[in-house]
C-alpha cells in the first residue's frame, strides 16, 4: 500500500520534541525441498510502520500494520503516551543529536532482480541439487533451502530526515546427512548475502551438493577427534561463529552497559578497556564495516539515519572501539558505529552488528598447514554455546581433518574446542591473506527484549590458533 | 452469546467473517486453511531501575494456506482488522495462490484437510494501567540495580479451515521478568507473571527476589572443573526440557537422522524410571490446536517411568512414515510440558545436596552431540557452592558437557515434590504461548569442563 509518509508525518499535529515514521515493507518467498519433494512453498507479504516519538527526554514507541494517516496517528498517539508516562523515570535524557538529519537512498546490488526465478524453478533447482546429493545408499535425508527477500525502508522525521533502501536478500542452504549403521553424520553448506538470482549457479550448487556429499559419507569412516590441546585452524565457515560470538557481542555497547543483563547478557568488557585491552595478538585487526558490497549488513544509515562507515573495533590486537549508537555513546562516552538497528517495522532499534569482518593478513592456507607439527582444520559450524559475559566457549563443527608434520594426513569427526575468549585470541598465530578470505553472513542473530532476530555479515580468512583444547565425541 | 464488548471476541468473529467472506471464492478441489496469531502488547524494558525503552505494538498475521488437489502454497499477510484493507489483501492473497499454486510439484506428504471442530476460549485478565504501572515497577525496586522487561497485553491465535473448522484462543496476561544485580555482578533472576495483576503479590516476588540477593554479596569462589553433585532449580530444568524440543521429541528428527532420542529408541541407552514428562494441556498455558486446527489429546505422556512413550507426530510426518499423527504442530515441538514431580522436599534441597553446587539457572545450551544425546551450555544467575548442607558462597560461572542419559538417567538422584510454571516469555516476531511445570532436580557427577 502507497502512502505518502512525509506528507503523512506533516498531518501529525501532536505536542512532541521530535518525531520520525519507519515504514517497511519485506517480502519473502521460502522454498524449502526434503529428498526432492516440496516440503513448503512459503510466500509474505509483511507491512507496517514504527513510530517513534521524543519527549522530555524520553523516546517512546508504538507499531501499527495499519499503514494509513488514522492507523499512524492513532499509534503516534500512543508512542506519546509512552514518553510521557515513563520521561519520569527515564535512564537518560535524550534529545534530536540522536537522531541526525539523514538524507538519501540505498539500494543493495543484484544482477538479476527476484521475480526472474519463478516458484516453480525454484522448486526443479532445489530438487536437482536433492537428486545430486541423495544418489548415494547411506543418504537418509537431503534438504535444500532459498530464501528470496525483498525490503523497502523508508524514514522520515520531523528535523527532515528522508531516507529510504532497497535491499535484496537471497539465503540458501544445502544438507545431507549419511548413515552407515549407528553411525550419522551431516555436512551442510549456504551462506546469505545481498543480491539477486544470479546466485543461483547451477554449476557451483552442483559441485557443492557433490562435495557435502562425500564428505559426509567420508565422515561415516572417520577417526574420532583427539582430546589434546593442539594447534587450530578455523576455516571461514567457522570462524564467523568465533567472531561473532566472542567480539561481535562483547563489543556492543548496550551490553556494555548493562540494558541486556536479564536476558542475551552482560560483556567482559568494562568502559575503560577501550584503548587499552590487549583483546587478541597484533595480527587481530577487525572492523565494522557496512560498505563491504554485497555483504548481508551493508548500509549507508541505520534504523535512527546516522551515518554509516567502516571503522577499526580491534586494530593490530587492541581494542579501540565498541559496537554502539548515538544513545549507546552519549551514555557511555565512548566511540560507537552506526548500529542502532530493528529487525523490521514491529521493534525498536538497539545496538546490533552489522557487517564485523576480521581483515586478511599474509599467510595462505598452505602456509598455515605447513607450520604445524601436529593441529586440527575445523570446517561448518554445527555447535556453539558461550557464556552471558561472553567468555567460556564451546563451539562444535562439522568436518574436521588432522594436521602431522606440516601435512593434512586424516579425516576427523565430531570436532569440538573451547576456550576463554581474551585467552583465544591472543593465541592467533596466523591470519590467512586474500585467498582463504570469504564473505558470509547469518540471519538470526537473538538479542533483545522484546526478542529481536536480525540478519548480521561477517567476513573472515583461515585463521591459525595455537595450543588449543580440542576434543571429540565420547 | 457473544459479549462484543470484549476486544477479543471482537476479534475472533471479525476473523470468522473475513475466512467465510474468502472462502465462498474457493473453486472445486480447493482448499483454505487461516491460521491467525495476534497480539497487542506492550513492552517495557529498564536498567538499573530507570525506564530504558517502551514500545506499544498492534499486530496480526494471517498465514494461508492454500491447497489444489495435492498442491500446495503458503501466504502470510498481516492483517489490521479494517475491513478495507484486509477483504481486497487476503482476495488478493488467495488470487496469488491460485495463480502459483498450480506450476508447484505435487506434495505426496500432504493429509487431507479434515473439520477438527469448533472451539473458543478467552482468559481475561486484569492488568494494571500504565501510569500506576511505572510508579509500582520503579518504586519496588527500593533503588537496587534493577534491570529487565516488563510485557502485558493480548496474545490470539485461531484456525479456521474450509471444511468447517473454527477455533480461537486469546489470553490477556503480564510478565515481569527480571534480575537484581550485587555490585559484584551477581544476580538473582525473577519472573512475575499471569492474567490477573496484584501488587502485593508483585511486592513479595520482589522481595523474595532481593532477599536472595543478599546471598550472593560474598566474595565468589573459583572452582575447578571436574564432576560435582548438583540441584538444578526448576528454572534450570526448564532450559533444558527445552533441548528435547529442539532435535528431541519429533518423530521426524528420528526419522531424518537428528534426533537426542536416537539412543533412547533404539533401546541403547534408559532413562531413570523416576523421569516421566508429558504434554499436558490442562496448564492452560497453550492451546490445543495446532498450525493447521489440529486438537492435540489432552494429555500425551512422552517419556513414563525412564521409557520412551511417544514422540511428536504431525499430520505430514504421519502420512510421510505411515504413523498415526497426535495433532503436533508442524515443528513437532513440545508446548505445555509437564515433568512429574518426585519426593525431594523445598526444606530438604541444602541437605540432600551436601556438598555440590547449587544452580539457579542455566544459559546457552546447545548439542555437543545431539546423536549420543550430549549438550554443554553454563551456569548462570545464582549458583553457590555448598558444603554440609550450607551456602559457602556464590561461585564464578562454569560450562559443563553432559549427557541426557546420565543427567535423567544414572546420575539422577531424585525430584523436588513440587513444581513451578515458567511461561514462555519469548517474543520473537511475537509473543509466544506455551510453557512448562518442571521440578527441581539433584543430579550427581555433573560434569563441568571450562
Amino acid at each position: 500500500m502507497y502512502l505518502d509518509l512525509k506528507k503523512t508525518l506533516k498531518g501529525l499535529k501532536l505536542d512532541v520534541d521530535w518525531i520520525s515514521l519507519r515504514q517497511v515493507t519485506e517480502t519473502t518467498t521460502r522454498v524449502n525441498i526434503r529428498n526432492g519433494r516440496p516440503e513448503a512453498n512459503n510466500y509474505s507479504l509483511d507491512q507496517g510502520v514504527m513510530v517513534e516519538v521524543l519527549k522530555n527526554g524520553m523516546f517512546g514507541y508504538a507499531a501499527t500494520p495499519e499503514v494509513t494517516q488514522e492507523g499512524i496517528l492513532r499509534a503516534a498517539k500512543i508512542a506519546l503516551k509512552n514518553a510521557e508516562a515513563f520521561s519520569p523515570f527515564k535512564i537518560y535524557n535524550f534529545d534530536e543529536k540522536q537522531r541526525p538529519r539523514a538524507l538519501g537512498h540505498y539500494a543493495s546490488p543484484f544482477e538479476k532482480d527476484l521475480d526472474q526465478l519463478s516458484l516453480s524453478e525454484i522448486n526443479d533447482f532445489l530438487s536437482l541439487c536433492c537428486d545430486k546429493m541423495g544418489k548415494r545408499k547411506e543418504v537418509i535425508s537431503c534438504f535444500g533451502l532459498a530464501v528470496l527477500s525483498d525490503i523497502k525502508t523508508n524514514f522520515v522525521s520531523s528535523n527532515g530526515t528522508d531516507f529510504s533502501s532497497s535491499v535484496k536478500i537471497i539465503q540458501h542452504e544445502l544438507s545431507v546427512t549419511s548413515k552407515k549403521n549407528s553411525e550419522i553424520q551431516n555436512r551442510t553448506w549456504g551462506n546469505i548475502a545481498q543480491a539477486g538470482i544470479e546466485i543461483f549457479n547451477k554449476e557451483l550448487f552442483l559441485n557443492q551438493a557433490n562435495r557435502i556429499l562425500e564428505e559426509s559419507i567420508e565422515l561415516l569412516d572417520a577417526m574420532e577427534c583427539p582430546n589434546e590441546e593442539m594447534d587450530l585452524i578455523l576455516m571461514p565457515d567457522q570462524m564467523i561463529l568465533q567472531i561473532h560470538e566472542s567480539i561481535g557481542h562483547p563489543l556492543e555497547l548496550d551490553r556494555i552497559l548493562g540494558d541486556e543483563r536479564n536476558y542475551a547478557g552482560w560483556s567482559f568488557i568494562n568502559p575503560n578497556n577501550f584503548g587499552n585491552l590487549k583483546y587478541g595478538s597484533e595480527l587481530l585487526n577487525v572492523t565494522f564495516d557496512p560498505t563491504v558490497k554485497g555483504q548481508l549488513a551493508s548500509y549507508d544509515f541505520d534504523d535512527t539515519g546516522n551515518k554509516a562507515s567502516k571503522e577499526y573495533l580491534i586494530k593490530d590486537g587492541v581494542l579501540v572501539r565498541g559496537l554502539g549508537s548515538l544513545e549507546s555513546q552519549v551514555r557511555s562516552n565512548i566511540s560507537g558505529v552506526a548500529n542502532s538497528r530493528a529487525v523490521s517495522w514491529n521493534r525498536a532499534p538497539i545496538d546490533r552488528m552489522a557487517n564485523i569482518n576480521l581483515e586478511p593478513g599474509k599467510s595462505s592456507l598452505d602456509e598455515m598447514i605447513k607450520s604445524s607439527k601436529r593441529g586440527v582444520i575445523m570446517h561448518t559450524n554445527r555447535s556453539w554455546s558461550i557464556d552471558d559475559y561472553r567468555n567460556k566457549f564451546q563451539f562444535g563443527c562439522e568436518y574436521a581433518q588432522l594436521i602431522e608434520e606440516g601435512k593434512i594426513t586424516k579425516t576427523l569427526k565430531n570436532p569440538n574446542y573451547r576456550g576463554i575468549t581474551n585467552t583465544f585470541w591472543n593465541k592467533l598465530k596466523m591470519v590467512g591473506d586474500k585467498s582463504s578470505f570469504e564473505v558470509m553472513g547469518t540471519p538470526n542473530c537473538g538479542k533483545g527484549e522484546p526478542n529481536q532476530a536480525i540478519k548480521v555479515g561477517h567476513a573472515s580468512p583461515a585463521c591459525l590458533f595455537s595450543q588449543v583444547e580440542v576434543f571429540g565425541g565420547i | 452469546m457473544l459479549d462484543l464488548n470484549n476486544e477479543n471476541e471482537k476479534k475472533a468473529l471479525y476473523l470468522s467473517e473475513m475466512f467465510q467472506k474468502i472462502s465462498k471464492k474457493l473453486q472445486k478441489h480447493e482448499d483454505l486453511i487461516l491460521s491467525y496469531s495476534g497480539e497487542e502488547s506492550l513492552f517495557l524494558r529498564f536498567n538499573y531501575g530507570k525506564a530504558r525503552q517502551v514500545t506499544s505494538l498492534n499486530q496480526g498475521i494471517a498465514n494461508l494456506t492454500f491447497n489444489e488437489n495435492s498442491r500446495t502454497l503458503n501466504y502470510k499477510v498481516q492483517v489490521t482488522g479494517v475491513k478495507e484493507i484486509d477483504y481486497p489483501r487476503m482476495e488478493g492473497a488467495l488470487g496469488f495462490c491460485r495463480e502459483k499454486v498450480k506450476s508447484l510439484p505435487e506434495d505426496p506428504f500432504l493429509g487431507p484437510l479434515e473439520n477438527n471442530g469448533v472451539t473458543n476460549e478467552h482468559f481475561r485478565g486484569n492488568l494494571p494501567c500504565i501510569q500506576n504501572l511505572s510508579q509500582n515497577l520503579f518504586e519496588a525496586s527500593n533503588d537496587l540495580d534493577f534491570t529487565g522487561c516488563f510485557t502485558m497485553g493480548t496474545i490470539q491465535r485461531a484456525n479456521y479451515n474450509s471444511k468447517g473448522q473454527s477455533h480461537f484462543f486469546s489470553t490477556e496476561n503480564f510478565q515481569v521478568d527480571y534480575s537484581f544485580y550485587t555490585e559484584g555482578q551477581k544476580a538473582v533472576k525473577g519472573l512475575y507473571a499471569g492474567i490477573n495483576w496484584n501488587d502485593l503479590d508483585f511486592k513479595e516476588s520482589i522481595d523474595q527476589s532481593i532477599n536472595n540477593l543478599n546471598k550472593l554479596k560474598a566474595s565468589p569462589i573459583k572452582l575447578p572443573r571436574g564432576k560435582y553433585k548438583v540441584y538444578l532449580a526448576p528454572d534450570a530444568v526448564s532450559e533444558i526440557i527445552d533441548m528435547f524440543s529442539w532435535g528431541g521429541v519429533s518423530y521426524s528428527s528420528l526419522m531424518r537422522g537428528n534426533s537426542a532420542l536416537k539412543l533412547l529408541h533404539g533401546g541403547d541407552r534408559n532413562l531413570n524410571d523416576k523421569f516421566s514428562f508429558a504434554e499436558d494441556f490442562s496448564l492452560g498455558l497453550s492451546p490445543r490446536f495446532n498450525d493447521r486446527g489440529e486438537v492435540a489429546c489432552e494429555n500425551l505422556p512422552i517419556i513414563e517411568n525412564g521409557k520412551l512413550k511417544n514422540l511428536l507426530i504431525s499430520s505430514r510426518t504421519a502420512k510421510e512414515y505411515n504413523v498415526s499423527s497426535n495433532g503436533a504442530g508442524s515443528y513437532e515441538g513440545l508446548r505445555s510440558t509437564k515433568v512429574k514431580s518426585g519426593d525431594l522436599g523445598k526444606e530438604n534441597i541444602f541437605n540432600a545436596l551436601e556438598k555440590g553446587i547449587y544452580i539457579s539457572n542455566l544459559h546457552y545450551l546447545n548439542w555437543s552431540d545431539i546423536q549420543k544425546g550430549r549438550f554443554t551450555g553454563m551456569t548462570r544467575f545464582a549458583c553457590f557452592y555448598v558444603e554440609n548442607g550450607k551456602i559457602i558462597a556464590p561461585i564464578d560461572d562454569l560450562r559443563f558437557d553432559e549427557s541426557l542419559y546420565d543427567v535423567f538417567g544414572e546420575n539422577l538422584i531424585s525430584l523436588t515434590n513440587f513444581c513451578e510454571v515458567i511461561p514462555n516469555v519469548g517474543s520473537y516476531g511475537m509473543r509466544s504461548l506455551g510453557g512448562k511445570s518442571v521440578p527441581g532436580i539433584l543430579v550427581k557427577d555433573f560434569n563441568f569442563t571450562l
